[in-house]
């Protein structure tokens, strides 16, 4: 940690968790300092600590009140967060994606493009330039946030909730993307469709991506999507290069 | 070792097969699962002197009927206030009986109560996911949601004669508000919201299920917060989506939301919060985190205590009028 950077901000979560939150807003330099102060506290091994789940800028650390308290957490905490150097920020792996966008695929494509100030194709064509990483994993098994699109794509959460969506939407908000694994509602916009599963309970690695993953969208016809989804062992055509 | 079969005659929306849950795996997007009521399910399970967090079935308002095809086994039922139904025998959740091999046992929705527990004196035969059979309702995984024609194959059944009853009730829960700590992104709300949060009254609504439950009342308004890093929330999280409309987030709550949480209700709390129906009124109230810790440490005295006491077999018929008579001495004089 330098100077600059202000102190992460500490506060109960449930009787038996505290939340450590890096930022208030979203930052590729947040989220990196999150990400690894998790491995950092799941290596560390603390006693009476059962959980350490990392979403966005934020760390909640679950513990068992019945072996350790808050106080003795947090002072953990604090000798850990002073210990904590930000590390290489280049990612391990990349993914390549098929995504279709056409009208039966991307209801709300024009409606979230409009708000990026984009027309449909650009819009596409700016998703499909752009290089997002995994920078949290959560909501639902395996299911990837993917950051940071362009400025422009920093469109908010609708205010009503869209009650559900398929598996493998493509969605957006907050110059993020998601690619849905739950069958439940969100308030993110549908701007697209994969046929990627992010979970794969047969396989001995089920959750296919890793925070720090690099992910790509290939655009596709609805017709190469059609053959792409017949196709049940390509993973929606996805492929995975390893970088370092 | 006995066995036992039950077909599923019927079974209503989310009933589901669940143990004490998956803990430790928020990270990979999977919330801890588990009964809705852990304190109903963990007294059916010790009524039986089975096991703490032995895989039950957890049961809806929308019923379960079984019938046993093979072997018979000694259930416990706990949980809400149910109509349950052996046979011609009519009686309410809180009870142990002996499912025989023909009878037919239903367990439906009684006056009050959203949740009840089946517990088996034997171990049902269920897929495993990440090392529980908890039903994780949204995406289907673990032991699985009940369907109708179904069976469920029991092993290591037994008969406890010495267990047939009723169940004590809880009596430590109380009834006032339910207990909330504001935060953590209670700072995206005035403090006029806050205060209409946790003075005004509350309704459940029909969205209500393993994931939340949504309510109906005064609309609590984001101040502009829509954008906001998604955070961690854990099981009684309160978040506000953004028409304003706040959401407990329950025992298979999405790990990670974007929308502000006001507050979290503290886990004693949750029991008897789940055990609410749509429709009637829920008002909170806070507590400091300093206490939410005290409270949660005294209901778990009073939950072990609780069970402790529960899972004491009350003996035999024969057993139980022997000690009767020896209690009153003269019995046979």
């Amino acid at each position: 940690m330098t100077a600059q950077q202000n102190a992460p901000d500490l506060r109960p979560l449930g009787v038996d968790g505290v939340l450590v939150r890096f930022a208030r807003t979203l930052t590729q330099e947040a989220n990196a300092r999150a990400l690894s102060f998790r491995d950092m506290v799941l290596e560390a091994g603390v006693k009476g600590v059962t959980e350490v789940a990392s979403s966005l800028v934020s760390v909640r650390i679950g513990f068992d009140p019945e072996l350790t308290n808050r106080h003795t957490v947090t002072q953990t905490i604090q000798a850990l967060i002073a210990e904590h150097k930000t590390p290489d920020p280049k990612p391990k792996r990349l993914w390549r994606i098929p995504a279709a966008f056409g009208p039966d695929h991307a209801p709300q494509l024009e409606e979230a493009a409009a708000l990026a100030g984009l027309t449909p194709a650009q819009a596409v064509a700016e998703i499909e330039a752009a290089t997002t990483h995994v920078i949290a994993i959560g909501f639902a098994p395996g299911q990837p946030y993917l950051g940071m699109l362009p400025g422009h794509w920093d469109i908010p959460r609708q205010t009503s909730l869209t009650e559900s969506l398929p598996r493998g939407a493509l969605i957006t908000a907050v110059r993020q993307l998601i690619i849905w694994a739950a069958d439940a509602p969100t308030g993110w916009r549908h701007i697209g469709q994969t046929a990627f599963r992010v979970y794969l309970p047969e396989t001995s690695q089920p959750f296919a991506f890793t925070p720090g993953d690099a992910v790509q969208f290939v655009a596709v016809s609805d017709a190469e999507f059609k053959d792409i989804k017949q196709n049940p062992d390509s993973n929606g055509g996805a492929t995975c290069e390893v970088l370092r | 070792m006995a066995e036992a079969a039950f077909t599923v005659a019927f079974a209503g929306p989310l009933v589901t097969l669940q143990d004490a849950g998956r803990p430790g795996h928020m990270r990979f997007g999977v919330p801890q699962s588990g009964a809705m009521d852990r304190l109903a399910f963990d007294a059916a399970n010790a009524a039986l002197g089975n096991k703490s967090g032995q895989t039950g079935i957890e049961i809806s308002l929308g019923g379960l009927v079984l019938q046993c095809t093979h072997g018979a086994a000694t259930v416990a039922i706990a949980g809400g206030d149910f109509t349950v139904q052996l046979g011609t025998q009519k009686t309410r959740s809180w009870t142990i009986l002996t499912v025989q091999k023909g009878e037919r046992l239903s367990i439906t929705a009684g006056k009050v109560g959203s949740w009840a527990y089946l517990a088996f004196a034997g171990r049902i035969t269920a897929p495993e996911w990440l090392g529980s059979q908890a039903t994780h309702a949204t995406s289907g995984f673990g032991g699985g949601a009940l369907q109708s024609g179904q069976t469920i194959i029991l092993s290591d059944t037994a008969v406890r004669e010495d267990r047939l009853g009723d169940i004590p009730k809880p009596d430590f829960q109380t009834s006032r508000p339910i207990r909330v700590v504001t935060g953590p992104q209670d700072q995206h709300f005035a403090k006029e919201t806050v205060t209409q949060f946790l003075t005004d009254s509350f309704a459940v609504s029909d969205a209500f299920d393993r994931m939340g439950m949504r309510l109906k009342g005064p609309e609590l308004p984001l101040a502009g917060a829509l954008s906001i890093p998604s955070e961690p929330i854990v099981r009684g999280s309160v978040q506000v989506s953004g028409d304003g409309v706040p959401t407990v987030l329950l025992a298979d709550h999405q790990t990670t939301g974007g929308y502000p949480k006001i507050a979290t209700v503290i886990s004693p709390d949750i029991d008897r919060l789940v055990q609410h129906r749509a429709g009637q009124s829920v008002r909170f109230a806070d507590i400091t985190s300093a206490q939410a810790v005290a409270e949660a440490r005294s209901y778990a005295q009073q939950k072990a205590a609780y069970l402790a006491e529960v899972s004491v077999a009350r003996g035999t018929l024969a057993q139980r009028l022997m000690r009767e008579n020896l209690s009153h001495g003269c019995a046979f004089d």
